[in-house]
C-alpha cells in the first residue's frame, strides 16, 4: 500500500481525528487537571498549579494516542470513556471532598 | 492496513509539522531576536550616545511623583490603572501610561519631571524596539487570538518533538552525522543534526512557553476549584495581599508622594515606577515598585525581584511589602516559577542569553529545513499526495517556505531600516513601524508567489544579504553614528546589534551563492526530465 | 575579560569531550583517520570523553552555581555539538588535532 495519507487515511478519517486530538486531547486534559488537583499532597492552590504543569503533557500524550489509534472511532472511544472515568471522579470529589 | 506505530508517527509529524511549521519558525525566530530585545531597542531609539540621565534625589523624586499624579488625575481621574515610571539612567523623562477602563488602549506620554509639561513626540525616535519582536513571538500583535494560535502551534511543537525522535530511529549511531552535497539525504541530516544536538534545549524552551500562559490556556483547574474567580485563587496561591475588586464607590487617590520615602525605606532601594489600579474608586491601591538592579543575586535561577510595596489608595493604609529577592508561596509555585525564569533568560547575563540565541537559532534553522525537506523529497517522487490539485497546492507551500522562512528574516531587518528611515514626529510612529513590518512581509509573500521557487529564494536571499550588509551605512546616514564610533566608547549594546545583522548578512550572501550555482546548473542543462525543472529547491 | 575566559573555557571541555565521543564511533573515526578504531582506543575515546562531558559539568556547576550551571552546560553542549558536527564534513582531518587543542586550551583556562 502508499503509506500516504491520502491512501492510509481518507478525508473523513483524518478529520475526525485531529478533531480528536485538539478537543477530546484538551477535555481529557482539562478533566484530568481537575482530578490531579484533588490528589496532589498539597495545598489547593499549590495543586491546581501542578496538576496543569502535568496537563500540558497529559495533552500531548493523548494526541500521540489519537494518531497511533487503530481506528478513529476507537480514538474517540478511549478518549471519551477515560475522560468521563476522571470527570465523575472529581465530581466525586468535589461533592464529598474538603472545600478549599 | 493500519500501519505500525512509527508509520502513524511519521504521518503525524510529517503533515502536523507542515501546516504548522511557518507558525512555528516565526516563533521561533522572532523570540531568538527577543532574546537580545533591550539591545536592540537600545539601538533602535539611538541611545548610544545619549548621556545618562543624573539620579535624582529624594526631593526631585517626590516632585516628579507629584507631577506625574497632576497630570493623571486631570487626564483620567476614574482609571483602570496608571502607571508611573519614574525619571531614571535609562530616560529622563517621567513615562505615564494609563488605561481609562478595562478593554480600552492603553495611552502614553512622557512628561518633564521638574514642570509636569507634556514633551513633544518628536523629540524621540518613538518605536516598540526589540519589544515588537517579542509580540511577535508570543501573540503576533493579534491579541488573545495571537496567543492562542502560538499556543495550538506550540503543542504542535511538543507532538512534533516527540514523534520526530520516534521516527528518527538511528537517533544515536547518527548522533554526529552530516553529509552535505548530497541533496535530499544532506536536508534530513541537518534536520536530524540541529534536532537531536539541540532535543534538550527544544523540549524546556517549548514546554516552559506553554507554562507561562497556563492560566489561560488551561483553566480547568481555576474553574473548578475557584468557581474562575482567578484574583481569589492567584492570591491563594502567590500569598500575597487580599484581591480587591471594584467597589464602584468614587473616592480619590491620595497625594502619593507623602508615600514614596515609606516605600523606599521598607525595601531599602530607590523606587523604579508606580501603579495605581482602579484610579477613582474606593479599591483603587497603589503599588511602588523597587528599581531593578542587575548585580544583584545574579548567580540565582529564580527570586530575583525588585520588590513593591502596596498602600491602600484612599486612605494611605500599608497593605503589604515585599522585599527584593524574596519569594512568596509554596514549592509548586517555586517551579513554575523556575520554568518561567527559564523560559525568559533572566539569569547569567550574556553568556547565557548568546547559548539561548544559539539554540534558538538551531531551533529555527531546525524547522526551515524540515519545511524544505517536505518540498524536496516530494518534488523528486513526483508524489500525488492531494490528487488532482498536487501541482497547485505544492505551489502554494513553496511560496509560504519562501516567503515564511527568508521572507520573515528579510522583513525583520527591513524593521530596524523603517525605524532608521521612518520621519520623527509622526503620529502612531511605533504603529507604523510596526504596519510597515508587516507589509514587507506581505510583499515577499506576493513576490514568492509570482516568481519560480528557486529564483524568489535566490532574490529573497539576496535582498536580505543586502539589507543587512547595508544596516550599518544606513545608520550612518540617518543618525550620524556608526559602528566604529559604537565599539571606540564601549556600547557593545549597538555594536552588538550591528555585527549580528553583518553576520547574517554573510551568511546570506553565502546562501545566495550556493543557490545561484543550482540556478546556473538547471540553466544550463533545460532538458532534464522531471518535476524538477522551473527550478525547484533539491 | 572575566566573562569570557569561563566561557570558552566551558566551551572548549565540550567539544574535547563530544569530539573523542564522536572518534570513538567506527563510522566517524574512518572519516577521520581512513580506518576503524582499535576496541582499546574506541573504548578509551569513550571514557575519555564520558569523563570531560562530567569534568564539564563540574567546572559549569562550579563557576555558574548549582542552579545555573547545568542548564549553561547543556547550552554549551549544543553549541560545541553544532559546531563539531557542521565542520566535520568539511575539515575532516582536522578533527583530531582540534579536539586536542580544546582539551589543551580547555584545561588550560580551567586551572588559570
Amino acid at each position: 500500500m502508499n503509506p500516504s495519507p491520502a491512501a492510509g487515511q481518507p478525508g473523513a478519517s483524518v478529520l475526525s481525528r485531529v478533531l480528536a486530538a485538539v478537543f477530546g486531547g484538551y477535555l481529557l486534559a482539562s478533566a484530568a487537571v481537575v482530578l490531579l488537583s484533588h490528589l496532589l499532597p498539597t495545598s489547593v492552590p499549590e495543586a491546581v498549579l501542578g496538576a496543569t504543569l502535568f496537563g500540558f503533557a497529559i495533552h500531548v500524550a493523548a494526541v500521540i494516542g489519537v494518531f497511533a489509534a487503530a481506528s478513529a472511532r476507537r480514538a474517540w472511544g478511549a478518549l471519551l470513556a477515560s475522560t468521563a472515568l476522571m470527570a465523575g471522579l472529581a465530581a466525586l470529589f468535589q461533592l464529598f471532598g474538603a472545600q478549599p | 492496513m493500519k500501519s505500525t506505530f512509527r508509520q502513524s508517527m511519521a504521518w503525524l509529524h510529517t503533515w502536523g509539522g507542515l501546516w504548522l511549521t511557518w507558525v512555528l519558525f516565526a516563533i521561533f525566530l522572532t523570540g531568538t531576536l527577543g532574546v537580545f530585545d533591550d539591545a536592540i531597542s537600545h539601538w533602535m531609539r539611538d541611545k548610544g550616545r545619549a548621556e545618562a540621565a543624573p539620579a535624582l534625589d529624594a526631593e526631585a523624586r517626590a516632585g516628579a511623583l507629584r507631577a506625574a499624579q497632576a497630570f493623571l488625575a486631570r487626564e483620567a481621574p476614574q482609571a483602570e490603572f496608571w502607571s508611573i515610571g519614574l525619571p531614571g539612567e535609562e530616560d529622563p523623562a517621567l513615562q505615564l501610561f494609563w488605561q481609562r477602563d478595562e478593554g480600552q488602549p492603553v495611552e502614553n506620554r512622557r512628561l518633564d519631571p521638574v514642570s509636569g509639561e507634556v514633551l513633544p513626540r518628536s523629540q524621540v525616535r518613538e518605536t516598540e524596539g526589540g519589544h515588537h519582536f517579542v509580540h511577535m513571538h508570543f501573540e503576533f500583535h493579534a491579541g488573545k487570538a495571537g496567543i492562542w494560535l502560538v499556543g495550538i502551534a506550540t503543542l504542535a511543537m511538543l507532538v512534533a518533538l516527540v514523534s520526530g525522535i520516534v521516527v528518527h530511529k538511528k537517533i544515536f549511531t547518527d548522533f554526529f552525522t552530516f553529509r552535505p552535497g548530497k541533496g535530499q539525504r544532506s536536508w534530513l541530516d541537518g534536520h536530524n543534526a540541529l534536532g537531536v544536538l539541540t532535543l534538550p534545549f527544544l523540549f524546556m524552551i517549548t514546554y516552559t512557553g506553554l507554562i507561562i500562559f497556563w492560566a489561560t490556556y488551561m483553566p480547568a483547574g481555576i474553574l473548578a476549584r475557584y468557581d474562575g474567580d482567578r484574583e481569589a485563587f492567584f492570591s491563594a496561591l502567590t500569598e500575597g495581599p487580599a484581591p480587591r475588586p471594584e467597589q464602584h464607590v468614587a473616592a480619590t487617590v491620595l497625594p502619593m508622594s507623602p508615600l514614596l520615602p515609606v516605600a523606599e525605606q521598607a525595601l531599602a532601594r530607590e523606587a523604579a515606577f508606580v501603579v495605581v489600579n482602579h484610579a477613582g474608586d474606593r479599591s483603587a491601591a497603589i503599588r511602588v515598585f523597587g528599581r531593578f538592579d542587575p548585580d544583584a543575586d545574579s548567580d540565582r535561577l529564580v527570586g530575583r525581584s525588585s520588590g513593591r510595596v502596596q498602600f491602600d489608595a484612599v486612605s494611605g493604609e500599608l497593605l503589604d511589602v515585599q522585599r527584593p529577592n524574596t519569594t512568596r508561596g509554596g514549592e509548586v509555585l517555586a517551579v513554575q516559577r523556575t520554568m518561567n525564569a527559564l523560559h525568559f533568560v533572566r539569569f547569567g547575563g550574556y553568556p547565557l542569553k548568546w547559548l539561548y540565541f544559539i539554540s534558538g537559532m538551531a531551533g529555527a534553522a531546525m524547522l526551515a529545513t524540515g519545511a524544505i525537506l517536505f518540498v524536496v523529497k516530494r518534488r523528486r517522487r513526483g508524489d500525488e499526495a492531494f490528487g488532482a490539485a498536487t501541482p497547485r497546492v505544492m505551489r502554494v507551500i513553496e511560496a509560504l517556505n519562501v516567503a515564511g522562512i527568508v521572507g520573515l528574516g528579510l522583513s525583520c531587518v527591513a524593521y530596524l531600516w523603517i525605524n532608521r528611515l521612518l520621519p520623527l514626529g509622526i503620529d502612531a510612529r511605533a504603529a507604523w513601524e510596526i504596519r510597515l513590518f508587516f507589509a514587507v512581509w506581505l510583499l515577499s509573500l506576493l513576490h514568492a508567489g509570482l516568481r519560480p521557487p528557486l529564483r524568489a529564494w535566490s532574490e529573497q536571499l539576496l535582498a536580505a544579504a543586502l539589507l543587512c550588509l547595508g544596516l550599518p551605512l544606513v545608520n550612518a546616514l540617518s543618525t550620524g553614528d556608526h559602528l566604529l564610533a559604537a565599539l571606540l566608547r564601549d556600547d557593545w549594546e549597538s555594536a552588538g546589534v550591528e555585527l549580528t545583522v553583518l553576520a547574517f548578512g554573510i551568511l546570506f550572501v553565502l546562501a545566495w551563492r550556493r543557490l545561484r550555482a543550482r540556478l546556473h546548473a538547471v540553466a544550463v542543462a533545460p532538458l532534464i526530465p522531471g518535476p524538477d525543472r522551473g527550478g525547484a529547491l533539491t | 575579560m572575566s566573562v569570557a575566559l569561563p566561557v570558552l573555557a566551558a566551551l572548549l571541555l565540550c567539544h574535547a569531550a563530544l569530539s573523542s565521543l564522536c572518534l570513538a564511533m567506527d563510522r566517524h573515526h574512518a572519516q577521520v583517520f581512513g580506518r576503524k578504531p582499535a576496541a582499546w582506543l574506541a573504548h578509551a575515546l569513550r571514557v575519555a570523553g564520558w569523563s570531560l562531558l562530567g569534568l564539564a559539568l563540574g567546572y559549569c556547576g562550579r563557576h555558574w552555581g548549582w542552579a545555573i550551571g547545568p542548564v549553561a552546560w547543556f547550552g554549551f553542549l549544543s553549541a560545541a555539538a553544532l559546531a563539531l558536527v557542521f565542520a566535520l564534513p568539511y575539515a575532516s582531518r582536522l578533527t583530531g588535532r582540534l579536539a586536542v587543542a580544546s582539551l589543551a586550551g580547555g584545561l588550560v583556562l580551567m586551572f588559570s
